[in-house]
C-alpha cells in the first residue's frame, strides 16, 4: 500500500510538472485529486490494509493530497503569470515614437514682451492709458514742446494724413492725454503701449514699430525716482544682475533728459559686437517732464513734478530673445514664430 | 561732428587720452559715436628729400629722382613732375605695402632701376590732389622719418552724435569748453588779431539789411591782394580729419574757422560784386540764382538772399552763388559772418533740399559771440596763408545785440527735482566750471548768467540738467515713487483681447502683427466695389510707396500677405489670427480723429493638425475657425449667436456666413473664392474671418457665472434622421430643443453622413440628446414621450428615421 502511494506521488508530481496549460492542469487535478481520482481510489482501498498500518497510510495520503494541492496551485500561478507576460508583450508600445501633435499656437513675440512690460509696471502701480494712433499735430508735437520748425522734428520723420493729423511718431502724446484727463488731481501714474510710425525703412528701422511710454506726476517725483523705477524695470525684464547707466540727453518734452543703457545682455559688459564693445546697450529715453508740458496739461510746475520714459518694444524683444533682424517681427514667418513655442 | 583730437589740443590739453575724453563726454551727454584712428599704418613709407631730377633716358614722361631717405640716397623712376629739388616727399621703400594692398618692389622701368616709389596723396589713401600729383610734405618733415607719423595718421578722431540742443558743440571751441568743464583744464583761444591796412572797409563798402527779422546780424570784412593756392598741408589734413574736402586756401580757411567756432562763413569774390554794397532781402518772385553746386534755383519771397544790390549772390545761410565764387583768379575777398533766423534757414534748406554744414548750424543756433571772432580769425589766416591785406575794421549790422540769459536758481529746488542733497556750494562750483556766472541773490536763490554760446539753457530746469550732468547722473540715488495707490486693473477691452489671444493660441493659431497701412489695390484685389465703406480709406500723405498708401480698413490684406509669404517658404499649414485696429472715417479729407476700432482677423489654410502617424488630419476650413469662435463664445457665455449664409465680395459663393450676436453684426467667416485666392498667388483653400471686437465686448461676460452641479441623473438617447440637404442643421437643433422642452439639457450632433445608403439630396444626422430635470429624476415614460415629440417635430421638417 505504501509502495502504491509512493508510486502515485511520483507519477502525480511528474504529471503536474509536465502540464502545459490551465486545461491540462485541470485534468491533472481531476485525475489525481478528484472525487474519483486516483488518490481517492487509493484511500478507498485502505480497508484492505492491515489495521495497524492504516493510520500511517491515512496520514501519508492526506499529506500527499496537501502537497499535490500546493503543487497544482503553484503551477497554476506560474501558468497564469506566463499568460500575462505574453499579453504584456503583445501590448508593448514604442515609447520612442513621436507624440501625437498638440495643436498649440503662440502669441506674437511683441505681444509677449508687451504683456511682460505691463505686468512689471502694473505691479508698480501704473495704470494703463490709451491714445489714438492717428493723432493731431497738437498732441504729437505742440503740446510736447515741439513747435513747428523745431529742429527736434528732424529726429522723427512723420507720416502725415493732413496738415493737422499724422500717424503718431511716439507714444508720448498719451502723456498729455492722460494728464488732461486727470488734472488737477495727483498722482498720475500711467503706461501706454502701442504702435508708432516713422518714415524710416531699412534693416534697423521699421516704418511701424511699438513703444511703451511711462509717466508719473506727483507733488514730489524726483529724478532719483525715475532712476529707481527704470533700474527695477531693467532687472525684472532682463535679470537680477542688470546694471543700468544714465546718460544726459535731449528731448524737447523732458528736462533734465536722459538716455538709459543696460549692461550688455550678450557679454555682460565686457564688450562684444552687439554692444559695439562698449559693454552697454541703449534701451530707452527718459527725463523729468518739462515744465511747459506740465503746464499745457493742466498742472502747475511749481507744485508738481514728474518723470516720463519711452522705450522701443522691438528693441527690448530683440535683446531679450536674441533676435538679430528687426524685419522678422513683421514678416510673421512661421519659422520664426514657432520658435516661441 | 568730427573732432580730430590733435586739433582739439590746440585749445585745451586735458592730459588724458582721446578714448578717456570720449568716455567723459558720453557720460556728460555729448554722445560719442566712435573714436577712430585717422589713417593706416604705413611701415616702410618714409620722408624723402628730392636731391635732383633728371629726364628718363628712354621715356619723356618719366623722370629719375635721386632721393635722400636719411642717410641713403636712392634713385627712383617717377611719372609725376610736380616736385623740385629740396621738396620733401613720401617714399615707399621696396618691401613696403601701400593702402589697398599694392606691394612696392625694386624694379627696372624702361631700362632704369627704381628703388621704391614716390607717392601721391591718393596712393596713401588721402583724398588730396590728383592721382599723378606727388604729395609735397611740409619742409620741416624730417628726412627718413615715417610718413604716417608726419601726416598724423595715428591721430584719433572723436565723432560726436549731438542732440539738437547742443549745437554749441558743433565747434572745436565748444567741445573745448565742455572738456574744460569735465577736466578742469584751461582754454587757450586761438589768435584772432589780423594786421590791418588802410582804408577802413566801412569807408568804401556798405551793408544794408532789408529784413532784419530774418537777418538780425550781418558782418563783413575784406581782404585784398590774396593769392589763391593750396592751404598748408596741416590745414588740409585737419579738414580731411573733420570730414571736409580741402579746395583752396580761402575756401579752406572759411571752413576751418567754421569748425573752430561753429560760425558759418562765406567768402565772395569781391571784384565780382556789381556794387560796393551788400543788400540782404527776401528774394523776388521769379528771381533765380545758380548756387555753388551748379544748379539754377527758382527763388520765392520765402527765401532770404544776399545780393550785391542788384542780383542775388547767395542763398542766405544755405549756399553761395556761382556768380561770386572764389576762383583761381580771385584777388579780393569779402568775408561774410552773419546771424540768420533759424526757422527760415531750415525751411529754405528743406525746400531746396540743400542741407549743409552751414544751414545745419544756423538752424540750431550759433554763438553770437563767435561772429566777430570768426571774422577776425579768418582774416588773420587769410593774411597768413593767402598773403592777403586785411582792410581795417568790420562792417557790422547788429539789430539787437545778444544778451545772456539770467536765470534764478533755487538750490533746494534743484535737489528736490533730482532727489539729491547736493550742497549749494557744489552747485555753484559745477556751474562755474561750465563758464556760467553765479551770483547769490538771497541765501536760497542763485542768479545764474548763462554764456551766450549756451543758447539752449533758458529756464531753471535747464540749469538743473547742467548741474545733474556734471555732478554725474550715475551719482544720483535710486528711489521709487511713493504716494497714493491707484486702481490699475486692465480695462475690459484689454482683458477681452487677452482672452481672445489665449483661446486662439490654445487652439493652435499663431498671432500675426501686420502693418497698419495697406496698398489700396489690395482692396480692389479683394473685389470690394468702389462704393463699399471699406474703400473709404484714409490716405497717407507721404508714403514711401503704394504698399503703405492708405490706412487699413480691414486686416485681411495683411493676413493674406502673411499666408502667401509662408507658403513661399513651404509652410503650407497655417493658422493665423491678428488683433488690431482698423481706421475708419465718414469724412475725407480728415476733419477730426477717425475711428480706431479693434478687430479680430483670422486666416486658416492647409492641414490641421499637420500630417502625422498618430491622429488623422483634415483640411483647415470654415469649421476649424468656427469651432474656435464657438469656444470663445462659450468662454464669454454668449449663446445667442448665429451663422447666417452670406456672401462677401471675395468669398466662395456657398461657403461664407455672417456672424451675428443677438441683433448685432459681429463679422463674417468664409472661404476665399478660388479666383481671388489666385489673384493673391495663393493656390490652396484659405478660410478667413474678421470680427468687430467692440461688438463682442458689449456682449461678453468676462467673468463666467457658475451653475450648481446636477443632483439628478440624466437620460441619454441617440437619434439618427435622414433629412433633405437644404434643411440647415441649426433648424433641426432648434426643433429638437423646442419639442423636447425643459427636459432637453443638451443636444450634440455626433455624426453627419452623405453618400451611399442615403438617397441623393439628403443627409443623415445623428444626435445624442441628454434629458435632465433639475428637481427630480425623469421616468422612462417621460423620456420616451419627449423623444416621440422630438421625432414628430423632425418628421414635420421632412425627416425620416434612419433605419
Amino acid at each position: 500500500m505504501l509502495d502504491k502511494l509512493k508510486e502515485l506521488e511520483d507519477e502525480a508530481k511528474q504529471n503536474i510538472e509536465a502540464v502545459k496549460d490551465l486545461d491540462e492542469l485541470k485534468e491533472a487535478r481531476v485525475r489525481f485529486l478528484g472525487k474519483k481520482g486516483e488518490l481517492t481510489k487509493l484511500l478507498r482501498s485502505l480497508g484492505s490494509a492491515p489495521p495497524e498500518d492504516r493510520p500511517v497510510i491515512g496520514k501519508k495520503a492526506n499529506a500527499l493530497r496537501e502537497e499535490l494541492e500546493r503543487a497544482i496551485e503553484l503551477k497554476e500561478q506560474s501558468l497564469r503569470d506566463a499568460r500575462k507576460g505574453e499579453q504584456w508583450e503583445n501590448e508593448r508600445i514604442d515609447v520612442t515614437l513621436p507624440g501625437s501633435p498638440a495643436t498649440v499656437g503662440q502669441k506674437h513675440p511683441l505681444t509677449l514682451v508687451q504683456e511682460e512690460i505691463k505686468e512689471i509696471f502694473v505691479g508698480l502701480g501704473f495704470q494703463l492709458a490709451y491714445g489714438p494712433e492717428i493723432e493731431s499735430d497738437y498732441y504729437n508735437f505742440e503740446a510736447l514742446n515741439i513747435p513747428a520748425d523745431h529742429p527736434a522734428r528732424d529726429m522723427q520723420d512723420s507720416y502725415y494724413i493732413t496738415d493737422q493729423f499724422l500717424l503718431r511718431t511716439h507714444t508720448s502724446p498719451v502723456q498729455i492725454r492722460a494728464m488732461e484727463k486727470r488734472a488737477p488731481k495727483l498722482p498720475v501714474r500711467v503706461i501706454c503701449l502701442g504702435k508708432v510710425y516713422r518714415r524710416d525703412d531699412d534693416a534697423t528701422h521699421s516704418s511701424m514699430f511699438h513703444q511703451c511710454e511711462g509717466l508719473a506726476v506727483d507733488s514730489d517725483i524726483t529724478f532719483a525716482d525715475l532712476k529707481g523705477t527704470l533700474h527695477l524695470f531693467a532687472r525684472e525684464m532682463f535679470g537680477p544682475g542688470q546694471k543700468v547707466r544714465f546718460r544726459p540727453s535731449f528731448f524737447p518734452f523732458t528736462e533734465p533728459s536722459a538716455e538709459v543703457d543696460i549692461s550688455c545682455i550678450m557679454c555682460g559688459g565686457s564688450g562684444c559686437r552687439v554692444c559695439s564693445n562698449s559693454g552697454w546697450l541703449e534701451i530707452l529715453g527718459a527725463g523729468m517732464v518739462h515744465p511747459r508740458v506740465l503746464e499745457v496739461s493742466g498742472y502747475d510746475p511749481r507744485k508738481s513734478t514728474g518723470f516720463a520714459f519711452g522705450m522701443g518694444i522691438e528693441r527690448i524683444a530683440m535683446l531679450k530673445y536674441g533676435i538679430g533682424d528687426l524685419r522678422l517681427f513683421f514678416s510673421n514667418d512661421l519659422r520664426f514664430l514657432k520658435q516661441f513655442n | 561732428m568730427r573732432v580730430p583730437y590733435s586739433w582739439l589740443l590746440d585749445y585745451i590739453d586735458p592730459e588724458i587720452s582721446a578714448e578717456e575724453l570720449a568716455n567723459l563726454l558720453t557720460l556728460s551727454g555729448i554722445e560719442v559715436e566712435s573714436v577712430e584712428t585717422f589713417g593706416p599704418n604705413l611701415p616702410g613709407v618714409v620722408v624723402g628729400e628730392v636731391k635732383s631730377l633728371e629726364p628718363h633716358p628712354g621715356r619723356s614722361n618719366l623722370v629719375l629722382v635721386d632721393t635722400d631717405l636719411g642717410g641713403e640716397i636712392v634713385r627712383i623712376v617717377c611719372g609725376a613732375k610736380n616736385m623740385q629739388p629740396g621738396d620733401k616727399v613720401p617714399v615707399a621703400k621696396p618691401g613696403s605695402t601701400l593702402p589697398g594692398g599694392r606691394r612696392i618692389e625694386e624694379a627696372v622701368i624702361y631700362g632704369s632701376s627704381s628703388t621704391g616709389m614716390i607717392c601721391s596723396a591718393q596712393e596713401l589713401d588721402l583724398e588730396l590732389g590728383t592721382e599723378d600729383e606727388i604729395l609735397i610734405l611740409d619742409q620741416d618733415a624730417k628726412t627718413g622719418s615715417p610718413v604716417d607719423k608726419v601726416l598724423g595718421f595715428d591721430d584719433k578722431v572723436i565723432e560726436l552724435e549731438l542732440t539738437p540742443n547742443r549745437s554749441d558743440c558743433l565747434s572745436m571751441i565748444g567741445v573745448a569748453y565742455e572738456t574744460a568743464a569735465l577736466t578742469g583744464a584751461e582754454i587757450k583761444m586761438p589768435a584772432m588779431d589780423p594786421p590791418e591796412t588802410e582804408p577802413s572797409l566801412e569807408s568804401i563798402f556798405n551793408v544794408r539789411i532789408e529784413d532784419p527779422d530774418l537777418c538780425p546780424r550781418y558782418t563783413a570784412r575784406a581782404v585784398k591782394e590774396v593769392e589763391i593756392k593750396k592751404s598748408p598741408l596741416w590745414m588740409q589734413l585737419r579738414l580731411l580729419k573733420a570730414g571736409i574736402r580741402p579746395i583752396s586756401n580761402i575756401v579752406d580757411i572759411t571752413n576751418y574757422v567754421m569748425w573752430e567756432f561753429g560760425q558759418p562763413l562765406h567768402a565772395f569774390d569781391l571784384k565780382l560784386l556789381e556794387s560796393n554794397e551788400i543788400v540782404v532781402r527776401r528774394a523776388e518772385e521769379e528771381e533765380t540764382l545758380v548756387t555753388l553746386d551748379g544748379v539754377e534755383r527758382k527763388l520765392t519771397p520765402e527765401a532770404l538772399v544776399i545780393t550785391d544790390g542788384k542780383t542775388p549772390i547767395g542763398l542766405a545761410g544755405v549756399m553761395g552763388g556761382e556768380n561770386t565764387e572764389i576762383s583761381q583768379a580771385t584777388r579780393e575777398v569779402l568775408i561774410e559772418a552773419a546771424g540768420f533766423n533759424p526757422t527760415n534757414i531750415r525751411r529754405t534748406a528743406r525746400r531746396y533740399n540743400l542741407p549743409s554744414e552751414a544751414s545745419q548750424r544756423f538752424e540750431k543756433g550759433v554763438n553770437p559771440e563767435a561772429v566777430l571772432w570768426s571774422q577776425n580769425r579768418a582774416a588773420l589766416l587769410m593774411n597768413r596763408y593767402a598773403d592777403g591785406k586785411v582792410l581795417q575794421g568790420v562792417v557790422d549790422f547788429n539789430q539787437s545785440p545778444a544778451r545772456p540769459a539770467i536765470i534764478s536758481v533755487n538750490p533746494e529746488r534743484v535737489n528736490r527735482i533730482l532727489g539729491t542733497e547736493i550742497p549749494g556750494n557744489d552747485i555753484r562750483d559745477v556751474l562755474s566750471k561750465l563758464g556760467f556766472k553765479v551770483n547769490s541773490k538771497t541765501s536760497d536763490e542763485l542768479e545764474v548768467i548763462v554764456p551766450l554760446r549756451r543758447g539752449d539753457v533758458k529756464i531753471e530746469e535747464d540749469v538743473v540738467e547742467e548741474v545733474a550732468r556734471l555732478y554725474g547722473y550715475n551719482r544720483i540715488p535710486y528711489t521709487l515713487p511713493r504716494g497714493e495707490l491707484l486702481e490699475n486693473r486692465q480695462t475690459e477691452e484689454e482683458r477681452l483681447h487677452n482672452l481672445t489671444r489665449d483661446i486662439f493660441t490654445a487652439s493652435g493659431f499663431y498671432e500675426a502683427v501686420t502693418y497698419s497701412f495697406i496698398n489700396f489695390n489690395d482692396l480692389v484685389r479683394l473685389r470690394y466695389s468702389a462704393d463699399d465703406p471699406k474703400m473709404k480709406t484714409i490716405p497717407v500723405q507721404n508714403p514711401f510707396s503704394e504698399e503703405q498708401g492708405v490706412m487699413r480698413t480691414t486686416i485681411l490684406p495683411g493676413l493674406l500677405r502673411v499666408i502667401r509669404h509662408n507658403i513661399s517658404h513651404r509652410e503650407l499649414n497655417q493658422l493665423f489670427f491678428e488683433v488690431g485696429s482698423v481706421y475708419e472715417t465718414d469724412n475725407l479729407p480728415l476733419q477730426e480723429l477717425p475711428r480706431e476700432n479693434a478687430r479680430l482677423a483670422v486666416a486658416a489654410t492647409g492641414m490641421v493638425p499637420e500630417q502625422n502617424w498618430a491622429v488623422s488630419s483634415r483640411e483647415a476650413d470654415f469649421f476649424t475657425v468656427k469651432g474656435v469662435l464657438e469656444a470663445l463664445f462659450s468662454r464669454l457665455q454668449i449663446e445667442d449667436y448665429q451663422f447666417i449664409p452670406a456672401q462677401m465680395p471675395f468669398s466662395h459663393p456657398t461657403r461664407c456666413a455672417k456672424v451675428k450676436i443677438g441683433g448685432s453684426e459681429l463679422g463674417f467667416l468664409g472661404q476665399i473664392h478660388p479666383d481671388v485666392a489666385g489673384d493673391w498667388e495663393i493656390d490652396q483653400p484659405v478660410t478667413v474671418g474678421e470680427f468687430d471686437l467692440t461688438v463682442l465686448e458689449k456682449k461678453a461676460n468676462l467673468v463666467p457665472r457658475i451653475n450648481p452641479l446636477p443632483r439628478y441623473p440624466a437620460a441619454s438617447r441617440d437619434l439618427a434622421v435622414v433629412v433633405p440637404r437644404e434643411i440647415p442643421a441649426q433648424q433641426l437643433e432648434q426643433a429638437i430643443k423646442k419639442a423636447g422642452g425643459d427636459l432637453v439639457s443638451e443636444v450634440k450632433l455626433f455624426d453627419l453622413y452623405e453618400g451611399k445608403q442615403i438617397p441623393k439630396g439628403k443627409r443623415s444626422l445623428a444626435y445624442s440628446i441628454t434629458f435632465r430635470l433639475e428637481q427630480r429624476t425623469l421616468t422612462d415614460e417621460e423620456v420616451n414621450r419627449a423623444q416621440e415629440n422630438i421625432q414628430k417635430a423632425l418628421f414635420e421638417l421632412g425627416a425620416v428615421l434612419r433605419s
